[in-house]
């Protein structure tokens, strides 16, 4: 029987199309389109997307935090001759250690000089994220970009959630419904804080 | 949810603290006001010296005499410890004091972007005489960074990134 649709691929076929190559075991189905099927139904193109914005958000946060802070240490030293101490537990979050010397005012900006170019390897990664995200929404989500060990990880985890997986007997169907399933147990889990 | 996540990304990166500042002093401005007749009150000017001319030196008065018995008259109707006898405080009725508003200048600092002034016809001709009068002088700044600014920047910083 040619396999045409998920409903019809085993997660053990599937994953000998998508990672072996080989899709003889489709009898002539089209893989692509099982494939497009299966992201379709998963949800996971939203998905990497969202954890991708997340991810983004994470690190935008921490950038925009920090280079707020320095430019207020900046030009309250500025007014000053000081620094504000009252807010250098809030670098203390980062794992910045600020220290004030009043008999060597110059090391303070030299502290401030040094966190930003420690903070600079987030700036970096953040600029990767965008790069990743815009290629993720002009290209979605492909074969290739699919990897083995993220693929089986899933399993694991929804194996861990509760899920029944067999890799012979559960079709593709049933796993991009359950992933849809778990995906949205998880953000609403996030939603509820 | 994702243009949601996506419009909070965008808030984030095209954050201006410079921006921050001024609308915080703007929406605070009538404290800064405050602090500037507290000043004036104490007979203290924007360099943290006393108001000149002090009454003795004002050629306002005639004669050392009538200097000093405005001097004596202003230290009864407004009695500040801070204020030596010989200091003016610009204060008679409260009008001059009462007239003064604050305006965001908009430098690339946290105060002197910051002024104080005055629409009432007689103010320039008061102000041009006691040149120090206007503006917030360190200790007032000061005040005002660490009890008003500062506090209000953080608030709205961490509300913004979600961070405590």
């Amino acid at each position: 029987m040619m396999i045409t649709k998920c409903s019809e691929c085993s997660i053990k076929l599937f994953m000998t199309c998508l990672f072996g190559k080989n899709t003889e075991g489709l009898n002539g189905g089209d893989f692509d389109k099982i494939f497009t099927e299966y992201i379709d139904l998963s949800g996971i193109g939203e998905t990497k997307e969202y954890d991708l914005l997340w991810s983004i958000h994470n690190i935008q946060s921490r950038v925009t935090f920090i280079a707020a802070m320095i430019d207020l240490q900046k030009k309250f030293f500025k007014e000053f001759d000081m620094p504000f101490v009252n807010a250098f537990d809030d670098f203390r979050s980062y794992g910045h250690r600020l220290k004030w010397n009043p008999e060597k005012p110059e090391e303070f900006l030299n502290q401030l000089r040094m966190i930003e170019v420690r903070e600079k390897k987030f700036q970096a990664e953040l600029d990767a994220k965008v790069v990743e995200l815009q290629k993720l929404k002009k290209e979605g989500v492909t074969a290739d970009s699919n990897g083995r060990a993220d693929f089986v990880r899933q399993l694991n985890s929804l194996g861990k959630a509760g899920f029944r997986i067999d890799k012979d007997k559960t079709d593709m169907e049933e796993l991009a419904l359950m992933i849809r399933d778990q995906n949205q147990i998880v953000k609403d889990q996030i939603k509820a804080g | 949810m994702l243009d949601g996540l996506k419009k909070i990304i965008d808030d984030l990166g095209s954050f201006d603290p410079q921006k921050e500042y001024e609308t915080i002093i703007e929406d605070n401005a009538e404290i800064i006001v405050d602090l500037n007749r507290d000043q004036m009150m104490e007979g203290r000017g924007v360099d943290g010296e006393f108001l000149r001319p002090y009454y003795s030196e004002n050629p306002y008065f005639k004669t050392p005499e009538s200097a000093a018995r405005y001097a004596r008259w202003k230290q009864k109707i407004t009695p500040n410890p801070q204020r030596p006898l010989d200091v003016p405080n610009l204060f008679i009725n409260g009008y001059l004091h009462g007239s003064l508003y604050g305006k965001v200048t908009g430098k690339d600092t946290l105060y002197t972007q910051f002024e104080v002034e005055s629409d009432v016809p007689f103010a320039e001709s008061a102000f041009r005489v006691h040149k120090n009068a206007l503006g917030l002088n360190a200790e007032k700044r000061l005040l005002f960074a660490e009890e008003i600014l500062l506090p209000e920047f953080l608030n709205q910083l961490k509300e913004k990134t979600g961070l405590q």
